[in-house]
């Protein structure tokens, strides 16, 4: 592992030169919000933003994906798969929240039995220059469900902010290369110590981890409790803690067209809509909100736990941020643990 | 500008054309218009509307009969105040009035309703595309000539 | 405020403790600063945990529909009271189940304004008279309330319920005198812009529904979105899938919305929705002179018609 510092001062040019040989996704300004969207010069590139409105699944993991175009020719039926990444992909200032979260979804689309071509042609051809965080927002809790905000594992390069400079540690070779492209200086010992500072002082900030072993044990133990009636009564069923989380990764097949022509494409689908798990009979194994806030509880905490060996939560805080309704992840977590 | 010939979608109550040559020429109109028969004005759901315009339609025109000579009674003035706010709505997202129109033809002006079209196919030739964004695939339809009656 | 709390919990308990309801919808604190929590209370020592503030932004009317069978008391502002009386209107609420706790309104802050004026996290927010105070860690700012109230609050002109069976506090005079001064702005803009801005508002669109699902009014069982023989929008992200998806359901809501703002504020990307449904709400009110959900047993201006209205569709005079 190389480490290097970069000036504050020469970070715009070391991203004008990544603009010059990638396409470049970095935070940055979207009406009121900041998100992950391509960018095409180092201004636009937000540094002060912790959590983005969105998170950078959709790079991966499109909203909308297009996974064929089908026509009737003269020749028969052709159908056409949508070309791949042409050009290779920074993204840049992805967080370790998110980092984890990717890793989740790489256990779901990328595994021994399958791999999705899509997600992981996107995912090979894209560099992840991650960031560390040195003051966690209220609503972080990383920590709570084993990550920190300086957890580096999955980048190619990792910046760590020391003041005047960042340090940038490179993990892979996709890294390295990168290290050559801006004005780097060798890591001194005190350079490595205000990183080492910085994650201390962020740890400060962040709640205790729970014991995840223990959380799933009691879920395991809690399909009938009455727990959940209290839990979903507010709950209005829309997306938006689905969709804004990093980890969720859900998908929806559909055929848009008509038997001559037409497309095959995915949209993001989430457990708390009703008609997610509502079969052609008309039977609903998950009829009301109950069972669906208790599936979404049980999935991250429970069986992704059992099934993938990682938990589904990053801790990164969206869905707390943004609930319409201000059902907060946290205080659920804290209930599971006190519920009979 | 010149290449670029209008879409447009005509939206036909099936009593609106009272005789018999009007009738028998309603679907024989031009290659860029299609005609939509709905069994009265009222009937149409404002969705086909904003349908046919996501299709490829750039103009689209409903035809109705005139008040009072409804066949159904009173389905012109149901679709009449479905049309008055969707249409006022849609020019608050930067539609032009005149891409959209309602008619009603009275019995004598029931010949009218191919001049009623061509003058609508001149207008949208002025004002231009639809402004708002259209569907991605765009399914591929039969001509309308190859139904049969 | 605080004594409109005590109202709330005092009433509250009165109908849990007498049999009256089974259940009361109010408002409870949230886990963030700037944001109160619906909250649902069966059992009267519960009451301790309803408050009222200036972040009751929710309206409370949109868990009507899923607690039919029960007796309910809910707690409602002048929007609120509104959309209640619309779906009585629509035969969605039995009057006799409902007892409506009625609080006149002075607004409610918009916590995206004020943490747009903070230069960082606000960690507390206190009210205090006519202004709120943001606090994070090195700052504290002080802003006058008016200035930060959400948009349809801002032009609401009536925030007094219009429907209840017990007021809490005096009724509010009413500050805006146009609730239609901002759709007017955007009317005022040239074809170009406006189909400008509202594909660019559209765009950001993410199809999570939280919009619809915290509308009181979206209560149909099968959207039209989810409808697939046909398909009346594309289904996904793209352009026209997004716009078809916002107009159409904004076109739903003709004489039928409130102007509560709920969807815009539930919208993760923040969405200019109240410009869109204030179009229509306008339109109803000029055209036809209804404004819905204020006078129980009106029926649905898309239903009703006078024959010699206009517009005149017929052809021109030659």
């Amino acid at each position: 592992m190389t480490k290097k510092t970069i000036a504050k001062k020469d970070i715009n040019a070391f991203v004008e030169q990544l603009l010059r040989d990638y396409t470049v996704y970095a935070p940055a300004r979207e009406a009121n919000y900041v998100t992950f969207r391509q960018v095409a010069s180092p201004e636009e590139v937000v540094w002060d933003c912790l959590v983005t409105r969105k998170p950078p699944k959709d790079l991966f993991f499109p909203q909308t994906e297009t996974l064929f175009v089908y026509a009737e020719t003269a020749d028969g039926l052709q159908v056409q798969p949508p070309e791949g990444v042409k050009r290779d992909r920074i993204l840049w200032g992805i967080r370790p929240c998110d980092l984890q979260a990717l890793s989740v979804q790489d256990s779901v689309f990328d595994t021994k039995d399958a791999s999705d071509t899509y997600f992981m042609d996107k995912r090979r051809n894209t560099t992840l220059v991650g960031i560390g965080c040195n003051q966690p927002l209220s609503t972080c809790f990383c920590t709570s469900v084993g990550g920190g905000p300086f957890k580096k594992e999955g980048t190619d390069l990792f910046l760590t902010d020391i003041g005047d400079a960042y340090l940038a540690e490179a993990f892979t070779p996709k890294g390295k290369l990168l290290l050559g492209k801006g004005s780097f200086k060798v890591a001194t010992k005190a350079d490595l110590k205000a990183a080492e500072d910085a994650e201390a002082a962020a740890l400060k900030r962040l709640p205790t981890p729970i014991d995840l072993e223990a959380t799933k044990q009691h879920l395991d133990k809690m399909i009938d409790s009455p727990f959940w009636d209290e839990v979903q009564a507010t709950c209005i069923g829309c997306g938006v803690c689905t969709f804004l989380c990093p980890v969720c990764h859900c998908f929806d097949i559909v055929d848009e067209g008509t038997a001559s022509c037409g497309v095959r494409v995915r949209n993001w689908d989430t457990c708390q809509y009703c008609i997610y798990s509502l079969e052609a009979s008309g039977h609903n194994p998950r009829p009301t909100q109950r069972e669906r806030v208790r599936q979404r509880l049980m999935h991250k905490f429970n069986y992704e736990l059992a099934n993938q060996n990682v938990v589904g939560c990053v801790g990164c805080g969206r869905c707390v941020q943004l609930c319409p309704v201000n059902l907060d992840i946290r205080q659920i977590l804290g209930g599971i643990g006190a519920a009979k | 500008m010149s290449e670029w010939e209008p879409k447009i979608a005509v939206f036909l109550c099936q009593w609106a054309l009272k005789s018999d040559a009007a009738w028998e020429q309603r679907l024989d109109l031009a290659e860029n218009v299609r005609v939509v028969q709905a069994p009265c004005s009222g009937r149409i759901n404002p969705l086909l509307l904003i349908s046919a315009l996501q299709h490829g339609a750039d103009g689209v025109l409903v035809v109705g009969c005139e008040p009072g000579h409804c066949h159904y009674k009173e389905g012109n003035y149901v679709g009449r105040r479905k049309f008055a706010t969707l249409h006022s709505f849609l020019q608050l997202l930067g539609v032009k009035e005149e891409r959209i129109r309602f008619v009603w033809l009275s019995e004598t002006e029931s010949c009218s309703y191919p001049e009623q079209v061509k003058r609508l196919q001149r207008d949208i030739q002025e004002l231009g595309p639809f402004e708002l964004a259209r569907r991605e695939t765009i399914p591929c339809v039969v001509p309308a000539r190859s139904v049969a009656e | 405020m605080r004594q409109i709390t005590t109202e709330i919990r005092a009433e509250a308990r009165r109908l849990l403790e007498n049999g009256q309801v089974d259940l009361v919808i109010g408002f409870g604190q949230g886990t963030l600063p700037m944001h109160s929590a619906p909250l649902f209370v069966q059992k009267a020592v519960d009451v301790e945990r309803m408050i009222w503030d200036s972040f009751c932004e929710n309206n409370l009317a949109r868990y009507l529909r899923e607690v039919r069978k029960q007796r309910i008391a809910i707690v409602a502002k002048g929007c609120d009271a509104r959309s209640i009386v619309a779906l009585i209107n629509e035969h969605q609420l039995e009057r006799e189940r409902l007892y409506i706790i009625g609080v006149p309104c002075r607004g409610m802050v918009d916590r995206r304004i004020v943490a747009g004026c903070a230069p960082g996290e606000v960690l507390s927010v206190t009210e205090q008279g006519d202004e709120i105070i943001a606090a994070g860690e090195s700052f504290s700012l002080r802003l006058p309330r008016a200035e930060v109230l959400y948009r349809s609050c801002a032009t609401c002109t009536h925030p007094n319920p219009v429907l209840y069976d017990v007021l809490l506090g005096e009724p509010v005079p009413v500050w805006a005198k146009d609730p239609y001064v901002y759709v007017r702005s955007i009317e005022q803009k040239s074809p170009a812009e406006r189909a400008a801005y509202f594909a660019a508002e559209a765009q950001r669109c993410i199809r999570c529904y939280a919009c619809r699902q915290a509308c009181p009014m979206c209560y149909c069982e099968e959207c039209f979105v989810d409808h697939a023989t046909p398909r009346w929008v594309e289904s996904g992200a793209t352009a026209s899938g997004l716009q078809g998806w916002q107009i159409g359901r904004a076109y739903h809501l003709t004489g039928r919305c409130v102007d509560c703002g709920a969807c815009e504020r539930a919208c993760p990307t923040e969405i200019d929705l109240v410009y869109l449904n204030g179009k229509l709400c306008k339109d109803v009110h000029e055209l036809y002179g209804f404004e819905a959900g204020i006078k129980v047993g009106e029926l649905p201006p898309l239903a009703v018609f006078r024959p010699d209205e206009g517009p005149d569709f017929g052809l021109p005079a030659k």
